[in-house]
């Protein structure tokens, strides 16, 4: 595969696409402490590692219908925020459980106004993964989606982000399916989010350690709804 | 961004700069850069000019451009002695402080832009033909911005 830029980048936030307001992603950060377990009988430091961390921080514009009303607030609680290196389906995208650390102006000298926003990640690491729909996804009707090929089953388990950014109906559920040949699909066990209602919202699920994820992947829409606008990102566990 | 509202507002803004400058400069259209009179300012959609005013070009899934109005005011050479043409270069000076006090004293337009920005203005010796030679002021304002989406 060719080399790529990072135009067309997105990024969303519990559940809002602030792609349009953010400028630039300064860091998104994926790191291993190293533990030194150096012994006296080693001429070279010896490591084991130690836990994971992750670190996002990104420049906003001033918008006060937008960036500035998701984000001024600096929420105590997590965050979930999902970057997607494109919008097509099955690229890449790095979720993350996050809590918000600042919303810090810079007010340049030519009259620019731009926030940082950084971030940590909280409990888990930043998940690096695929898009399971192509950039936001607005379904109509309950709808099978198209496949992801992981190019190969793995037994190391999995997560999926997802964020909703608008709603119209009762109430839908999204969920995971996976297969072996891209024909019979079953559901991924514990891959159902609870139901939405509203949106903007957000949510992250888990697989259990070491589950197993068939070759391909899917989304599904099941429920009372009129069009939901929604995005899922999905990665299967790195071997740690 | 209203373009036609654009346009208007700072042609309104050239008009009373040219009535406030001695001697007057009454003839302000929209349109056409050619003059057709011996002294006359037009104003004109000027293209595209780099956005500065909001710490970058691009957000994740677009770019960010400028939009720029030229506003541009023509004094033909003066006959007479050396005094006559001193005296334009006065004017072109009054003209320019006039027209950038009055626009960045309305840096939104009466809230059609989010705001504006005027680059160093530039005066030169046009000559149109074999025989008609006029002092030349360009003042460009770059108003707001405009967002297109990039989808790769």
């Amino acid at each position: 595969m060719a080399k790529r830029t990072g135009i067309g980048a997105k990024l969303w936030a519990a559940g809002v696409d602030l792609s349009t307001d953010v400028g630039e992603i300064e860091e998104l950060a994926v790191s291993v402490e190293p533990l030194d377990v150096t012994s006296i009988s080693s001429s070279g430091h010896e490591r084991l590692a130690g836990l994971v961390d992750g670190t996002l921080r990104f420049r906003s514009f001033f918008d006060p219908t937008l960036a500035h009303t998701k984000l001024s607030s600096l929420p105590t609680g997590q965050r979930l925020v999902t970057v997607a290196i494109g919008t097509a389906l099955g690229d890449p995208a790095a979720s993350l459980v996050t809590r918000q650390l600042d919303y810090a102006p810079e007010r340049g000298e030519d009259g620019s106004l731009v926030f940082s926003v950084p971030h940590l990640a909280d409990g888990t690491a930043p998940e690096w993964g695929r898009l399971l729909t192509a950039g936001a996804r607005t379904d109509t009707a309950p709808t099978n989606g198209s496949a992801v090929d992981g190019g190969a089953a793995t037994t190391t388990g999995w997560a999926a982000t997802l964020h909703v950014t608008a709603f119209t109906g009762t109430s839908v559920t999204i969920s995971l399916q996976d297969s072996a040949d891209i024909t019979s699909w079953a559901a991924l066990t514990g891959g159902s989010f609870s139901a939405v209602t509203a949106a903007p919202t957000s949510q992250r699920i888990a697989g259990a350690a070491g589950a197993t994820v068939r070759r391909y992947v899917r989304v599904v829409t099941t429920g009372t709804f009129t069009s939901v606008t929604f995005v899922v990102a999905f990665s299967r566990n790195p071997s740690r | 961004m209203d373009l036609s509202a654009v346009l208007t507002a700072v042609a309104n803004h050239a008009t009373a700069a040219g009535a406030a400058v001695t001697p007057p400069i009454r003839d302000v259209r929209i349109g056409g850069l050619v003059p057709t009179s011996q002294r006359c300012i037009r104003v004109a959609y000027g293209g595209e000019a780099p956005q500065s005013r909001l710490g970058a070009t691009e957000s994740l899934g677009s770019a960010i451009v400028a939009e720029r109005v030229v506003v541009t005011a023509w004094i033909a050479a003066p006959a007479g002695g050396d005094a006559n043409w001193q005296a334009i270069e006065l004017e072109l000076r009054a003209l320019k402080h006039e027209l950038r006090t009055r626009l960045l004293g309305d840096a939104t337009l009466g809230g059609l832009i989010t705001d504006l920005e005027i680059a160093a203005v530039e005066t030169e010796w046009v000559t149109i033909g074999e025989s008609a030679v006029y002092r030349r002021l360009e003042l460009a304002v770059d108003c707001d911005y405009e967002e297109y989406a990039i989808a790769p």
